[in-house]
């Protein structure tokens, strides 16, 4: 074991605090709002180390010892890259928000003390995966996202559907980690190596199948069409505050080390463009169009993301198969607002269910009564999603014009075309969704207020909300700091 | 940039101060609300005004801060003689349905909000016609159809408003994506956003480029303007929304997507570029025209036969912007200012049939010349006005219309069957006058006891038609001018 | 501009206007008075105008970018003073309250007919012209109006009418295209220069609206619904200022007609065919239209039969002997005197053949035979309708008892009949409310079928839309019911034991294991 210990901070203070959280709050049987307290403090020195990581990052000229691990045969090895860093970062910070929310969210589970480890856990296994350089470690990595992940999904177990969700998505996402174990072999086999920067130099075709593998494995945890069918049960059972977290960033994120690593396999960047491309149409036909009959906030929201995930799918592909690295810039770009955006309507979608103990639109009819502030927040949310402009959504669907419209060719256009079309029925899906709150009807206003499991929101519930309201609308009129830090991370990936 | 940038910002920043006041300001009822909002919109009237003179002299107005750098976006607004033209029309017609709707029954609860939102449509107008930016433009104009939008939503009649909204929605913004392709691809292919820049450099685009941007372009602009055959969002918008709004989205809504061909085809790429298209656009402007007289014709409810007529009456619009000639372009800028009176001024006379009648079937209401004189008159001179009787406006727009047609190169037969397609115009508005003032009085209960400022609204806008339409020299300098601020010369 | 007899036109123009308004606040008495002080003025002024002799001259107005320009000429002036003296005859004949019922409406039409018959008459544009005759029209068709119940007089002259000036229009665009100015004189002259296809157009304009505007058959089916309410004075606007705007118009379009001998063939063919189907219509009696409207009609076609060929000089007298021949049998129905048949028909062929002797120089052989032929022709109509009374039998008499027709044969008489029935049954009548309907059922058609169709076009798209969301949900909602009934047993056991785990204490006998573990961890990554 060598190199600098800073690449593997992050990644030790969020195993580490997870164990610690665990323990003490075990141990002094702390309370809920404790737990999440201490989770915010591991998250905000995870966050500290992650940024102290952007400096060396930046000097190229000794990029090559920022590494930590063992480069003999078996031992694992650690890359940072300034893409997982800056994921990274917009993880760690959304989880800030979920933690605090969970704080009020989970008061009436008796198990929250699971909770929080989990979600610490899952971002761990999503950074050791952007940083690892060889593939058993990131074989590893996904495994310890799928476990904890589908933990997560089945917290309230208690509940039929929650659980089964949770067994549905490991069974899919194990799936998946099964494939690029495979991969692993025929890459093995074809190579005798495991590093990824080794293998890079002499690909041939068990590696070019192996990419294949991969590309299967995380296409499944992507939720890309077809192998999306757990997205929506997942969203709609898990705590809300977990869809949040999957739908916002995990889920999405593979999109980005799925070329990470497939490149490095020996597939050609065109490929990789294209299979991107063409799945994007699909998930973004079968995303808006299964979103129009929806009545379960939450479900509705997943679909959603099926079809975002589409966009980002096409964006990325877009930069791929042209070359384009402003596309790509795009991509990270949509990724980082999508993230805030999906995580705004799932926290606030989860707020009603706290509230109300439903999720069914039509029966929230009229909520904005007694819950404003939610129905506000949601409803930027939905408006963001949907393109609106002046909302942060708007500015993502400008850069997807944008890079569909530099590439210029059919093929680029064809998909613009798809794209079109899915604004205009997903915008035939949005827009119910955002009036129904505001509809009045007396009875079911009525019926709501009989209803209520909580009268009062406490500022637990509050802050994360508003913040992120802020963040949207902000990003949304004046996206200029963000999309120059994209710039500048996306040069950096260039020249590296 | 001088005192006058600043003032020109105003027109778009002080809606948003009346904007921001009216919705912290939850208690204020409604005829506060709409004084504030009438103030805000006085002011967006009195500042182009006072730059008048700034134009007179022949200097455009600027203002622009950077906004978002990288990607070339900037917060410009430019005023020029086309976009005056529109922002003075859009303005009045929204202080006139402001002050309409003061009498109006519509809007009594949550009124800040109302009156918000109203200041808001009319602020994504006034920014559509002011933007140098495409971004900007984009953002105006998605603004102008989330405003209206939630207003037919929240303060609409009908059981079917969400779905009738739904639909405006959609169709309005296909249109929308297809203006915003293009805006993209411009913006791609020269690196800024700037229109002003691009106006400049569009010409050099490919051919095949121009000819597609053309075509989504109009497509783009003619669904806002409700061409058949996509104008099908437009008689049930009309018919749902509150008066007020009824009045902004006919009188002045509909005149943007005139403004955006003005402004982008047809200021963009040369007119030998467009020349492909001018039959076409006549020839759906023709249609458009019968058809929506028709529809008039076929339709019993009185609000979606005014609503149908603008269907007709974009058509006159369309075939003369399609001649491509100087007459037509022109008359067709006069045209969209005339249509904005008079169409405000018969929807008013609509608004208060309404409120007297409680009665929607055309069948069913008659003979009320004799219980409200003052009514009749005002309807009597709106539907001349509309079917183009001369010292009304609008026959002054149509013959420059008509005479660009004729001047087109095109067929001749194709102007004189446009030309007499007008007389459908005089049939639909007669049916609607004469079933609703003569015959027998229907229903028995009619509540002729009339708003002060229904009444004194709707007999300024009468009075404001016959001055219009009597003098229309500073109107056509204006339309002129703005022709020219356009294409950079008379062609 | 500052001439007299630009004074005198400008005040003409203005004082009927003055007076208009000033009617709304007098008495009956003093109305009538005020009446004839403007009627006097009026004629006093036109008599001037007609004593200085032609003249052109600029006003500081402009419209569209033109200066308006007038142009007095002593063949409008008299056309005016004519007409003028029909009103002085018909206002002198009533001096009946009923003639002026309701007195101040029907002072005010009159008056603002006077200003736009001014306009009409001696503006230099064509477009003032136009609008001078629009706003006689509508004033036509206000005078039409006699009760609030009933609107349709109103709407059927003034579409009729409408059609007219719209033709009007058309013509004057095309006009307005190579010659950039609305000019009157200019646009006549640079009319030479069109190619025929534009010129056909402007003559076919023009020519239909000086057909509607004399209320030639078959266009004179407005007049007829004018007149009546004919007690009334303001039929003077329908009856004579009216035709006389549109001889008026008949006369500057002369040049345009006489550019190509193809025209003058057409247009004499086209009068001749006109002239006589009235005469076989009138004369059959099967058109109920009053002698009155029927001789105006003759004498009418036969002056476009005229202007094919005749000099504006002399066409002009022509035109000025049928304005006052209109006028004459105006008052002579009203007096409810009847003119000797004989006599009639006699001056009929005495005038125009002094017409003809006169104008022999400029009429081609072809001209002279048929404008004899049908001067003979309608004398001895003239002669024979005079025998008849008219208004012993209604129109079913004639065609329910055939044996009391006229000794005329079978085939003539179905001409006739289906002349009658197609041209002017077919477009007045019925017709006119035909086509509205027929316009409506179209209309409705459209709106229930097209209209109706897209708008299902979208609903179909959209629950289409809908449809397949839904089946897929149901086919996913299928699939994963069954994946999750097989585990569902396996679950619940799964679920009892990690409540039973979490239920229980943290074993710190047990505290070793991960103690040990990490102590291996540290261990190996220290290396």
């Amino acid at each position: 074991m060598e190199g600098n210990i800073a690449v593997i901070l992050p990644i030790v203070i969020l195993m580490g605090g997870a164990l610690v959280i665990y323990v003490l709050t075990r141990a002094l049987r702390l309370s809920n709002k404790i737990e999440a307290l201490l989770a915010i403090l591991v998250l905000a020195g995870a966050l500290a180390a992650l940024l102290n990581l952007v400096q060396p990052l930046n000097d190229l000229a000794n990029i090559n010892d920022l590494f930590y691990g063992s480069r003999q045969p078996g031992g694992i090895l650690f890359f940072p890259n300034i893409v997982g860093v800056y994921i990274g970062v917009i993880a760690c910070f959304i989880c800030l928000f979920i933690c605090a929310y969970s704080g009020e969210y989970l008061s009436r589970d008796p198990r929250f003390l699971l909770f929080y480890p989990m979600i610490l856990l899952t971002i761990a296994g999503l950074l050791s995966m952007f940083f690892a350089a060889d593939l058993f470690n990131l074989f590893l990595m996904a495994e310890l996202t799928t476990i904890t992940g589908s933990a997560l999904i089945a917290f309230r177990f208690t509940k039929e559907e929650a659980v089964k969700a949770g067994f549905k998505y490991l069974v899919m996402s194990s799936l998946g980690t099964m494939t690029m174990m495979l991969g692993i072999y025929f890459i093995y086999r074809g190579t005798g190596r495991l590093y990824l920067t080794e293998i890079a130099s002499m690909t041939n075709d068990f590696t070019r199948i192996g990419a294949a593998c991969f590309l299967v494995g995380f296409s499944i945890k992507a939720g890309v069409v077809p192998l999306h069918t757990w997205v929506p049960d997942v969203y709609h059972h898990a705590p809300s505050a977990v869809s949040g977290l999957f739908a916002g960033i995990t889920s999405k994120s593979m999109l980005f080390i799925m070329p990470m690593i497939a490149l490095q396999l020996g597939m050609t960047a065109q490929e990789l463009g294209l299979y991107l491309m063409v799945f994007a149409s699909f998930n973004m036909l079968v995303g808006v169009i299964r979103m129009l009959t929806q009545q379960q906030l939450r479900r509705f929201l997943s679909y959603s993301s099926i079809a975002q995930t589409g966009y980002l799918m096409f964006t990325l592909g877009i930069g791929y198969y042209y070359q384009l690295p402003s596309a790509y810039a795009a991509g990270l770009y949509l990724l980082s607002i999508i993230a805030f955006m999906k995580c705004l309507a799932f926290l606030t979608a989860g707020n009603y269910e706290y509230r109300f103990g439903t999720g069914n639109i039509n029966q929230l009819m009229g909520a904005n009564r007694l819950v404003p502030l939610n129905a506000f927040a949601f409803s930027t949310a939905l408006a963001g999603l949907s393109g609106i402009p002046l909302l942060a959504g708007f500015t993502g669907k400008w850069l997807i014009f944008t890079a569909a419209l530099t590439a210029g060719d059919a093929f680029a256009i064809a998909g613009l075309v798809i794209f079109l079309v899915c604004t205009v029925i997903g915008s035939i899906g949005y827009l119910p969704m955002l009036v129904k709150q505001y509809q009045r009807s007396r009875a079911n206003l009525k019926s709501l207020e009989k209803n209520q499991l909580t009268v009062t929101s406490t500022l637990w519930i509050g802050v994360p909300v508003v913040v992120l309201t802020l963040i949207v609308i902000v990003t949304g009129v004046f996206p200029t700091p963000w999309i120059n830090l994209i710039e500048n991370v996306v040069s950096l990936v260039a020249a590296v | 940039m001088n005192t006058y940038a600043y003032l020109l910002s105003g027109i778009t920043l002080l809606p948003v101060l009346g904007v921001i006041i009216l919705l912290l300001w939850k208690k204020a009822t409604k005829t506060q609300a709409a004084f504030l909002g009438i103030i805000s919109e006085t002011c967006a009237l009195i500042i182009p005004i006072i730059l008048l003179s700034e134009l007179r002299a022949g200097r455009s107005v600027v203002f622009s801060l950077p906004w978002i750098p990288n990607m070339g976006v900037s917060f410009s607004l430019e005023l020029n003689w086309l976009s005056l033209v529109f922002l003075i029309t859009e303005v009045l017609v929204t202080l006139a349905a402001m002050i309409y709707s003061l009498g109006d029954k519509d809007g009594e609860k949550r009124s800040h909000y109302y009156y918000a939102l109203l200041l808001l449509f009319s602020l994504g107008m006034s920014g559509t016609t002011l933007a140098d930016d495409v971004f900007l433009f984009y953002i105006f104009w998605e603004l102008m159809l989330i405003a209206s939008c939630i207003l037919i939503i929240s303060w609409g009649h009908g059981e079917n408003r969400l779905r009738v909204a739904l639909k405006y929605f959609i169709i309005t913004h296909i249109g929308s994506l297809m203006v915003l392709v293009c805006l993209i691809l411009l913006y791609v292919n020269f690196g800024t956003a700037s229109l002003s820049a691009l106006t400049l450099q569009a010409a050099t685009l490919p051919v095949q480029t121009q000819v597609f941007m053309i075509i989504f372009f109009l497509i783009g602009f003619c669904i806002k303007m409700a061409i058949f055959p996509v104008h099908l969002w437009l008689p049930d918008a009309h018919t749902v929304a509150p008066m007020p709004v009824t009045i902004i989205l006919a009188a002045a809504m509909l005149s943007m997507g005139t403004y955006g061909v003005l402004r982008f085809p047809v200021a963009l790429f040369s007119l030998e570029a467009m020349q492909p298209f001018a039959l076409w656009m006549m020839i759906a402007g023709l249609i458009s025209e019968v058809y929506g007289a028709l529809m008039a014709l076929a339709e019993k409810d009185i609000k979606r036969i005014i609503a149908y007529s603008s269907v007709s009456q974009m058509g006159y619009i369309l075939f003369g912007l399609g001649s491509l000639t100087h007459d037509g372009m022109v008359g067709s800028i006069m045209h969209v200012i005339y249509h904005a009176i008079v169409k405000a001024l018969l929807f008013m006379v609509v608004g208060i049939l309404l409120a007297a009648a409680r009665e929607r079937n055309i069948d069913k209401i008659g003979g009320l010349a004799k219980k409200m004189p003052v009514i009749t008159v005002c309807a009597a001179i709106g539907i001349l006005g509309i079917s183009g009787m001369p010292p009304l406006g609008i026959f002054n727009s149509e013959w420059m219309i008509f005479a660009g047609g004729f001047d087109s190169g095109f067929p001749i037969v194709l102007t004189v069957i446009t030309l007499l397609g007008s007389i459908l115009t005089v049939i639909y508005s007669l049916r609607f006058f004469g079933k609703i003032f003569f015959g027998d009085t229907k229903p028995e209960k009619v509540d002729t006891n009339i708003s002060k400022t229904l009444l004194i609204s709707t007999v300024a806008v009468t009075v404001f038609l016959i001055i219009e339409g009597l003098t229309p020299g500073p109107l056509l300098a204006w339309s002129e001018l703005g022709l020219v601020s356009i294409l950079g010369g008379l062609p | 501009m500052s001439d007299p007899s630009s004074v005198i036109l400008l005040l003409l123009m203005g004082i009927p206007l003055l007076f208009g308004s000033v009617f709304v606040f007098f008495s009956q008495t003093t109305l009538r008075r005020l009446f004839f002080l403007m009627l006097t003025i009026q004629s006093v002024g036109l008599l001037s105008l007609f004593l200085l002799g032609d003249h052109d001259f600029a006003t500081p107005l402009v419209f569209f970018n033109e200066v308006i320009t007038f142009s007095i000429s002593t063949i409008p002036t008299i056309l005016f003073i004519l007409c003028l003296a029909g009103l002085w005859l018909l206002a002198w004949q009533h001096r009946l309250p009923l003639a002026f019922f309701p007195a101040r409406v029907h002072a005010i039409f009159i008056s603002v007919a006077l200003s736009a018959g001014c306009l009409a008459f001696y503006s230099g544009q064509f477009m003032m012209r136009y609008i001078a005759l629009e706003v006689v029209g509508l004033l036509v068709a206000l005078t039409a109006i006699v009760s609030f119940a009933n609107l349709i007089p109103f709407g059927v002259i003034f579409l009729i009418l409408r059609l007219g000036d719209l033709s009007m229009l058309a013509a004057i665009l095309i006009l307005y295209q190579p010659a950039r100015t609305l000019d009157i004189n200019t646009m006549i002259t640079q009319a030479a220069l069109m190619p025929l296809n534009s010129q056909a157009w402007v003559l076919a304009g023009f020519l239909f609206a000086v057909i509607v505007k004399v209320a030639l058959f078959p266009m004179g089916g407005w007049l007829q619904i004018a007149r009546e309410n004919k007690q009334f004075i303001t039929i003077w606007i329908s009856a004579i200022l009216m035709p006389a705007m549109g001889y008026y118009l008949l006369y500057r379009i002369v040049p345009i007609i006489q550019y190509r001998a193809a025209f003058q063939i057409i247009i004499m063919a086209l009068a001749s065919a006109l002239l006589l189907a009235i005469m076989l219509v009138s004369y059959l009696r099967v058109v109920p239209f009053t002698p009155f409207m029927v001789v105006n009609s003759v004498l009418s076609a036969m002056a476009i039969l005229l202007a094919a060929y005749l000099a504006p000089g002399l066409l002009a007298l022509y035109l000025l002997f049928i304005l006052s021949g209109r006028i004459g049998l105006l008052y002579l129905e009203r007096v409810q005197v009847s003119l000797p048949p004989l006599g009639s028909a006699l001056l009929l062929l005495a005038l125009h053949t002094a017409f003809l002797l006169a104008g022999r120089q400029q009429l081609p052989m072809p001209a002279i035979i048929a404008w004899m032929s049908m001067t003979v022709l309608a004398s001895a109509w003239l002669f024979v309708m005079g025998q008849r009374d008219l208004t012993t039998k209604t129109l079913q008499e004639v065609f329910v008892q055939p044996e009391e027709r006229m000794p005329l044969t079978l085939f003539t008489y179905k001409i006739a009949g289906w002349l009658y029935h197609q041209l002017e049954m077919g477009i007045f009548h019925d017709g006119l409310v035909k086509v509205r309907d027929g316009f409506i059922q179209a209309a409705d058609w459209i709106y229930t079928n097209i209209e109706g169709g897209i708008e299902n076009t979208w609903t179909k798209l959209g629950s289409g839309l809908i449809r397949i969301s839904k089946s897929a949900l149901r086919r996913e909602e299928d699939v994963s019911n069954k994946a999750n009934e097989g585990i569902h047993q396996a679950l619940r056991t799964i679920n009892k034991q990690e409540i039973q785990t979490a239920a229980k204490e943290i074993r710190w006998d047990l505290i070793w294991i991960p103690v040990v573990l990490i102590v291996i961890l540290v261990y190996m990554m220290t290396g």
